[in-house]
């Protein structure tokens, strides 16, 4: 799952749309993605470890010089984040 | 993105379906558990290397399995009395039925049969190869299973059970013994059959046994792609990427695990995990173009006949010398039932030089002792001959029919005695009369020669313990070096 193409284009699509809404705050966005992945409201600490990882990841991805050219960093961090959801075992044993 | 009609609904679909039927399931479910969860407080990593029952003879398996039934008496087991009555009608056993069997007469053996090495071990003469190394050859003419039908007989060797779904073999070691090396998966089988009556997912799965046991299946039976581990590498983030978003993984699912009873989750996060070690180690070495081409010749890769188990056979080696414990090596086509004149022969060919370059290269490297190379089909063939065409066919196109009434295979390496014939069947070869093996005694063989002793490997499920062996099984000692 985590190295499949198919899975990695599904999250770069949802993680396009979800910041070409540039009115969005991130804390909504991950709201919004646990809500659509997991079919239920985010506990706040959920919240905030989504924005740490997305942070962590873009800040990474930025100074990564192997990873330029998979994209602009900001994307390349929600599309990891979207994918870690989807590989999840909540994701894939409880809806 | 506008959630406000959106409400998450109090019952999702997967515990709706589960309250909605029978709800036994989820009872189980929450037992078994419990007991994986009280297993994991104990044993951190499923896949670390375990202490053995006694001391091992054997670290690591290489299995040959010759899907099909490969024809003993035309390969490893001359019959005079079967040449001489060739031709002759032959009184089958009560009840006997089988398709093509009507006027059946006794085939002769199709092959010459000649001496190889010190201990002149007699066989056919279309392994010249594998007869270069016959010294380091334990041949089992004795052996026994309980079928003869494809799909149950291949159930059978792979997991010790004809009918119902058990643990394989290679599961079993693992569970038990654990593997070498942390970043490869414990048990690799190479271009399985995934359908029809060559082979199933049973044949390498878990059952019962803990998911992180199953066999990783590497290509597919008759595929002409390279065989590789399916998306092995990833292509967007560098692995410094990927690790971080493992650690989020892992997060996540460890609260998961927290918040809901179901603990059998346990087997999906310890598997990204492997998957995710793997990807260090795997792909180089998948990569057989890093060895030399004297090595590439040795199992004969330079000719086109022998290039597909050729490379099997390599990279089986490459994989026991990485730690891997049991690798099991698939190779279809050994069902004559008609033109086995043409067919048998030309299955030698394909096989002769990588099988016997296998025990060369690991006898080479020093590898043989400590690997046992184990060579079968999931049974024999009949001495009598079968006609499938009902007469329209020529003679010369006859083939012979399953038999598991005794057959044979050989093995090699750690821990047996090489040179040495055990066993014999009866005058026509279609029999066992003499140092019987059954299916579930080379099991228990298998077992105590990796140090494991088959009634204590056990693993409770539905309310029994469970063995590989189920309640059967005979250590063969005569053949232990």
């Amino acid at each position: 799952l985590l190295n499949s193409p198919w899975i990695a284009e599904q999250a770069e699509v949802l993680a396009t749309k979800l910041i070409q809404d540039d009115q969005l705050l991130d804390r909504q966005r991950v709201n919004d993605l646990i809500l659509r992945i997991y079919n239920r409201k985010p506990a706040e600490s959920e919240i905030m470890r989504g924005l740490e990882f997305v942070y962590d990841f873009e800040r990474r991805a930025s100074v990564d010089q192997t990873a330029k050219g998979t994209g602009p960093p900001g994307r390349l961090a929600w599309t990891a984040y979207i994918q870690t959801l989807l590989a999840s075992n909540e994701f894939l044993y409880r809806i | 993105m506008d959630n406000r009609h959106f409400v998450p609904p109090a019952v999702n679909r997967r515990d709706f379906l589960r309250r909605a039927g029978n709800g036994f399931g989820a009872i189980a479910l929450a037992a078994l558990g419990t007991e994986q969860s009280l297993r994991a407080a104990t044993v951190s990593n499923p896949l670390a290397p375990k202490l053995a029952h006694h001391a091992a003879r054997a670290k690591r398996i290489i299995f040959l399995f010759m899907q099909g039934g490969p024809s003993q008496m035309d390969l490893f087991d001359y019959k005079p009395k079967l040449a001489e009555f060739a031709g002759k009608p032959f009184e089958l056993p009560a009840n006997y039925e089988a398709p093509g069997l009507n006027k059946t007469k006794l085939m002769g053996p199709i092959s010459s049969f000649r001496n190889y090495g010190q201990s002149g071990l007699h066989m056919t003469e279309w392994f010249p190869a594998i007869g270069n190394v016959a010294d380091d050859l334990c041949v089992l003419r004795g052996m026994q299973t309980d079928t003869e039908a494809h799909t149950t007989a291949i159930r059978q060797i792979n997991t010790g059970a004809p009918v119902l779904v058990r643990p394989s073999m290679g599961a079993w070691i693992v569970y038990g013994l654990g593997t070498e090396n942390a970043n490869m998966p414990g048990f690799i089988t190479i271009r399985p059959s995934l359908t029809g009556d060559a082979g199933s997912p049973q044949n390498f799965g878990a059952a019962f046994l803990p998911a992180i046991y199953q066999g990783t299946p590497v290509g597919l039976a008759k595929s002409e792609e390279p065989a590789v581990i399916d998306y092995s590498r990833n292509e967007k983030f560098t692995s410094g990427l990927q690790g971080r978003q493992m650690d989020m993984l892992r997060s996540l699912n460890r609260e998961f695990v927290t918040r809901t009873p179901d603990s059998a989750m346990e087997g999906m996060i310890e598997s990204f995990e492997l998957a995710f070690r793997m990807q260090s180690e795997a792909p180089g070495l998948m990569d057989l173009s890093k060895e030399s081409k004297a090595t590439h010749k040795l199992y004969g890769i330079d000719e086109k006949e022998t290039r597909d188990l050729g490379q099997q056979c390599l990279l089986a080696r490459r994989l026991v010398e990485a730690g891997v414990r049991f690798v099991q090596v698939n190779d279809d086509g050994w069902d004559h039932h008609a033109s086995i004149r043409d067919g048998l022969p030309k299955k030698c060919r394909q096989v002769d030089r990588p099988i016997a370059g296998l025990i060369t290269d690991l006898k080479a490297r020093g590898l043989l002792e400590e690997t046992l190379v184990i060579w079968g089909g999931e049974f024999g063939r009949t001495p009598f001959d079968q006609d499938l065409s009902l007469g329209k066919a020529p003679e010369e196109n006859r083939g012979r029919e399953h038999n598991p009434r005794g057959f044979t295979m050989w093995l090699a390496g750690g821990g047996v005695k090489g040179g040495l014939v055990h066993g014999a069947t009866d005058d026509f070869a279609f029999q066992a009369v003499d140092g019987k093996v059954h299916m579930h005694d080379l099991h228990a063989t298998i077992l105590h020669l990796l140090g494991l002793d088959h009634e204590k490997l056990t693993y409770r499920y539905s309310g029994r313990d469970f063995r590989l062996t189920d309640v059967y099984g005979r250590v063969v000692t005569e053949i232990l070096a």
